[in-house]
């Protein structure tokens, strides 16, 4: 019963403060802001503890769609990150937001409800409301505290995620009545639907729906036309929160709803998907490589990081999906970092455009020491979290499309590239004449920092705490290996067992029975 | 007292407490305690390392090996990766030569950098990266080796870096960084292929499994050893990938010393050495590492004859020594490979240390034609650079090179893989070593003195280098030339990790003329260095082979710029121009309106009469119409 009070408490906090707007000052906001989303932190760890919450009321019949969250696993991984960058994005948004700070913090905090809502819910009807909500409180944002043309990034922002959304609209009916005329089961219950998948050309269509909705959130290349404006032009602490988080909602849509409900389909578009991701990868670290500006570089970093996430989901193995689950936490850790970075040097230098930029680690070497750390973590580097996450993703991308992998392998290589540049051209070498100086981190900033810091080793080092928690769900532990996938380097006859390939899956029978056909 | 194996997990794990210690508290630190940690945690590695090492070597384990167990890293599904330490002798060997001479190295350091401002973040530095050296030679599997890799490859990025301010040094910084880490993309590609073909990444067991699945010559084996290999060679600085090399001498010379001469350039060795089983099995990848070692040597050398600053002469010179590790690994002589590695690790820190000593006394000059003199009035430096020298250049029993040399040499003529050509192109190579030894000698000691020193003496940097001097002239008495003497230490301490080579050893009058011949064209060599450079002084002009033969330049002309031209030219994202009608509408509307607000008067008044009178036209058209 707990379980509606996780996006219940930020949402009555939101609309509280909207409603009070002007009479509560910046300070009390933040604070209130911060206060409710740490106590809901507390309630989602005393609630996730133990078995899988659920909590289930009537809601609309006709549709057959119920209230139906369940906090699992992997919802869990989820609320627990939009929770905790929730706190340090109230914090950012603190410091920066002067005008109507309430209102600001008020549609953060429905925000972050919105998104919280969308990881529990266990209806399709339900998740897709909180999809479409999670983005007007994100538009109003990005209107009324937009930085430049913050009014066409908004533009842009909601046209993309309306058509994707308007997507999976169609494709949530359509399901509705197939399901319903294939089982006799009118429902959009999430494990109602799980039970029966769909497989044909129906359902080929159907999924095509969530996926293009997902693609665009994530974004996935080539359809990320809509992120480098709008993470230019947001607020930090809102830029904060859309790398950090909501773009985890594709991500999250791909592995719960368009990978499960259609494994046939999944099969059939995965080399696609592969392909796009791991283009993506490289097209997105060569932009980022080339960016004069920091909010820009980590938009095309953070499409590359998810390029790669992608192809290791669709190799639809349960290394990938699992390196998939690891990668969303990790990103979402390091992008924050690295958006903390960015904030603070906003802070002082007053743009994030790289030219003035120079040799600050002089003046702030405990920021230089943590930004050397994010820059690490985003390059992959083993012993903070992206690395877990990346070895698996890849280990899933190989055994599935050896080809393939090959350049997906190029991901450290290219990442190091733009990562190493983001830290030279900052901070290091000499001081830019006349560029801004910078404070070194005190008070919550450091606390900030040093947390996420910490959290990246601490993942790096003990991935199973996600790992062991998350299962495998069946779509991704009974892949087939593809006809393509004999590597050009074994020779047909050398017999080698693939041991690997075999025990996959976690419930290991199926792979052996489709291996025979 | 037997020591129990089971602290083995402190090896790392002291230096790990250092690193921590330094980079969280350092700067609040007084410098003495700094110090303190910094060189304590790797003395007590160090110390612990003896005590292990003593009783290792004097009974070795039945199996060979012991292996401590400190809990899950990845624990998901299929893959299972444990924190799991192993020691036999190939990760003993190299666990007391990075303890010790890192021991050494941290001493000298202790007073070579008294006077940094960032004192505490050098020893953070140089902590972590013992650590990370030292897991990547003890780990179990090829996870944690790579842990370890990557972790040697950020420490190295963070002290070639020391300097940042300077922007050359961050460049150079991300260039080590970049370049290794090409190599380390083939690396990658390497542990998934064995992984999904083998099921396993713990490396003892994906040999053993390897050697019976894989047949010799079979086209899995090659692409597995050939993309260890890959890693191996951007590591190591080998050919084509050595050019981040001389570069990184912008680093302390202490950091030369010990993570560009003794060790860290050594793991692509070491990785050969450890998965030599699938090496086995790909005998057109062993003669691959036969070619990039023989390629190596010779471009190594060549170029250290033609360098001005000292340090890149010393920093070729470890290539070229790196180069005869490879070639003896490509023909199988896997111990003879690792004994090159431990006196290399004694001559080179030597003369690293004995050059930083002379740096320092010059003002921090570093070009050769700017030094000379110096043999009385540096006599500690010009004797660590006589036993070093003698020992680089492998005169006879005068170092510890001449006698690892000798079998690396033994070894290549008598191999099935290796044969007379690499043998005499080795040996060309050792003529070039003499050469350049004799001329860096020559430049830096004798003739007029041109930059006078001023002295220094503490214990802290003369003590190191005296115990390298013994080590560096001692060390190769633990193997000799079987033409000689019948002692062979070395090879039996580590028969239990590295077999002994399959082919016969030379024998007969043979062996004794290729033997002599080999050291009358290296002492040809030195008495040709002296003789040239004992009068020429002046500084030639800068050369294609100062350049280092051009591999920059290619490299800058085929990836560099067109990277970086690509990169400008998607700054236009195609993506984000076109992202269909709807929004490049709004886009542009938005635009014209934005434009407008810009206060430019005229275009608004303009705008505003144009729509005005438009309005009036469809209006009125309507009007007419309707």
């Amino acid at each position: 019963m707990m379980l509606p009070l996780l996006f219940l408490l930020p949402a009555t906090a939101g609309l509280l403060l909207l409603a009070l707007g002007d009479r509560v000052s910046r300070v009390a906001a933040t604070r209130l802001a911060i206060a409710v989303l740490v106590a809901d932190m507390a309630a989602a760890f005393y609630v996730f503890e133990g078995n899988p919450a659920e909590f289930q009321a009537p809601w609309i019949p006709s549709l057959g769609a119920s209230f139906h969250l369940v906090g699992d696993p992997l919802a869990a991984v989820l609320v627990l990150l939009t929770l905790a960058l929730g706190i340090l994005a109230a914090g950012i948004a603190g410091g920066e937001i002067v005008r109507r700070p309430a209102t600001y913090q008020g549609l953060l905090l429905l925000t972050a409800a919105a998104m919280v809502a969308g990881f529990l819910a266990a209806d399709l009807f339900l998740f897709f409301v909180c999809f479409e909500a999670m983005l007007l409180p994100a538009v109003a944002l990005l209107i009324g505290w937009g930085r430049g043309d913050g009014k066409a990034a908004a533009l842009r922002f909601f046209i993309f995620t309306q058509a994707g959304g308007l997507a999976m609209m169609v494709s949530i009916i359509a399901l509705f009545f197939a399901h319903g005329a294939a089982t006799g089961n009118y429902t959009l219950d999430y494990p109602q639907l799980l039970q029966n998948p769909l497989a044909g050309k129906t359902a080929f269509w159907i999924m095509l729906g969530f996926v293009a909705a997902f693609a665009i959130k994530l974004p996935l290349f080539p359809l990320h036309g809509w992120q480098p404006k709008t993470y230019q032009a947001a607020p930090a602490s809102l830029a904060f929160l859309l790398a950090g988080a909501m773009a985890k909602t594709g991500a999250y849509g791909l592995l719960r709803f368009a990978i499960p409900l259609f494994p046939e389909g999944a099969r059939q578009i995965a080399p696609w998907m592969i392909g796009l991701g791991v283009a993506g990868m490289i097209y997105g670290a060569l932009v980022a490589y080339g960016a004069q500006d920091l909010r820009r570089l980590l938009a095309y970093s953070s499409m590359s990081h998810l390029g790669l996430l992608v192809a290791g989901a669709y190799s639809l193995r349960a290394l990938g999906y699992q390196g998939a689950v690891l990668q969303m936490v990790a990103h979402g850790l390091s992008v924050a970092g690295l958006f903390l970075l960015v904030y603070l040097i906003e802070e002082h230098a007053g743009s994030s455009e790289l030219g003035p930029l120079g040799g600050l680690w002089q003046n702030a070497p405990r920021l230089g020491a943590l930004a050397i750390l994010f820059v690490m973590a985003s390059l992959g580097l083993p012993g903070l979290a992206n690395f877990a996450g990346e070895i698996l993703l890849l280990l899933g991308i190989y055994a599935a499309w050896p080809a393939i992998a090959v350049a997906a392998v190029l991901a450290p290589v290219v990442s190091a590239l733009y990562s190493l540049r983001l830290a030279q051209r900052v901070f290091l070498g000499p001081k830019a004449q006349d560029g801004p100086t910078l404070r070194d981190l005190y008070g919550w900033r450091l606390v900030a920092a040093s947390l996420l810091a910490v959290a990246l080793v601490w993942l790096g080092f003990q991935p199973n705490a996600v790992l062991r928690a998350v299962p495998v769900p069946a779509a991704f532990a009974a892949a087939p290996v593809p006809a393509a996938a004999a590597p050009a380097a074994a020779p047909a006859g050398v017999g080698a067992p693939t041991p690997a390939d075999a025990s996959t899956s976690q419930d290991s029978k199926v792979p052996d029975q489709e291996k025979t056909q | 007292m037997n020591p129990p194996f089971s602290l083995l997990w402190l090896l790392p794990a002291l230096p790990l407490a250092g690193f921590l210690v330094l980079s969280i508290f350092g700067r609040s630190l007084p410098r003495r305690l700094a110090a303190a940690v910094g060189v304590g945690s790797v003395g007590l590695s160090a110390a612990l390392a003896g005590w292990l090492g003593f009783s290792f070597f004097g009974g070795q384990p039945a199996e060979g090996f012991h292996r401590l167990e400190l809990g899950s890293w990845f624990d998901a599904g299929s893959l299972q990766i444990d924190f799991a330490l192993r020691l036999d002798a190939l990760s003993m060997l190299m666990v007391l030569v990075i303890t010790g001479v890192g021991f050494l190295i941290h001493l000298y350091s202790a007073e070579y950098m008294a006077d940094d401002p960032s004192y505490a973040r050098f020893f953070a530095n140089m902590n972590l990266f013992v650590a990370a050296m030292l897991m990547l030679v003890l780990g179990d599997n090829l996870l944690l080796l790579f842990l370890g890799w990557e972790g040697v490859g950020l420490a190295s990025y963070l002290l070639i870096g020391f300097w940042y301010q300077e922007a050359k040094n961050a460049q150079a910084a991300m260039k080590a960084f970049v370049v290794t880490r090409i190599g380390d993309a083939g690396l990658a590609l390497g542990i998934l292929l064995i992984f999904t073909k083998l099921g396993t990444l713990e490396i003892a067991e994906a040999v053993r499994r390897a050697t019976e699945i894989w047949p010799v010559g079979s086209s899995v084996a090659f692409w597995a050893a050939l993309l260890l290999l890959c890693g191996a060679i951007g590591k190591s600085g080998q050919v084509p990938l050595q050019v981040w090399l001389p570069d990184a001498m912008a680093g302390p010379t202490p950091v030369s010393a010990l993570i560009h001469a003794a060790t860290m350039v050594t793991a692509g060795v070491y990785l050969i050495a450890r998965t030599h089983g699938i090496f086995q099995l790909a005998p057109q990848v062993m003669s691959m590492v036969v070619w990039v070692g023989v390629a190596t040597l010779l471009v190594g050398g060549v170029c250290a004859l033609a360098q001005r600053d000292l340090k890149r002469i010393l920093a070729y010179s470890t290539i070229s020594q790196i180069g005869y590790m490879f070639l003896a690994l490509g023909v199988g002589a896997w111990s003879a490979a690792m004994f090159h590695f431990m006196t290399h690790a004694f001559f080179k820190a030597l003369l690293f240390l004995a050059a930083g000593w002379i740096i320092v006394a010059l003002h921090h000059e570093q070009d050769v034609f700017k030094m000379g003199g110096l043999k009385n009035k540096l006599p500690i430096a010009w004797w660590s650079f006589l036993v070093g020298g003698a020992s680089l250049a492998a005169l006879p029993f005068l170092g510890s090179g001449f006698f690892s040399k000798e079998q690396i040499l033994s070894a290549v003529w008598s191999s099935p893989l290796g044969g007379p050509i690499p043998w005499f192109l080795a040996v060309a190579g050792a003529f070039l070593t003499s050469v350049y030894t004799a001329r860096m000698l020559m430049l830096v000691f004798f003739g007029e003195a041109k930059t006078e020193p001023h002295g220094h003496s503490g214990f802290a940097m003369k003590f190191p280098l005296q115990a390298l001097i013994v080590l560096a002239f001692a060390g190769g008495w633990l193997w000799w030339p079987h033409l000689i003497a019948h002692i062979e230490k070395f090879p039996q301490a580590m028969a239990s990790a590295l077999p002994a080579p399959v082919f016969p050893e030379l024998s007969g009058s043979l062996a004794w003329m290729l033997f002599l011949g080999a050291e009358m064209i290296v002492i040809g060599g030195l008495l040709y260095g002296i003789a040239v450079y004992r009068k020429r002084r002046g500084a030639p002009a800068e050369g294609r082979l100062a350049r280092g033969l051009g591999f920059d330049a290619t490299y800058d002309l085929l990836l560099v710029r067109p990277y970086r031209a690509i990169a400008g030219l998607v700054q236009r994202d195609p993506a984000e121009m076109l992202p269909g009608a709807a929004a490049a509408l709004a886009d542009t509307g938005n635009k014209v309106m934005s434009s407008a607000q810009d206060g430019r008067l005229r275009w608004y008044i303009g705008l505003l009469a144009g729509g005005a009178i438009f309005l009036l036209i469809v209006f009125f058209a309507g009007f007419l119409r309707g």
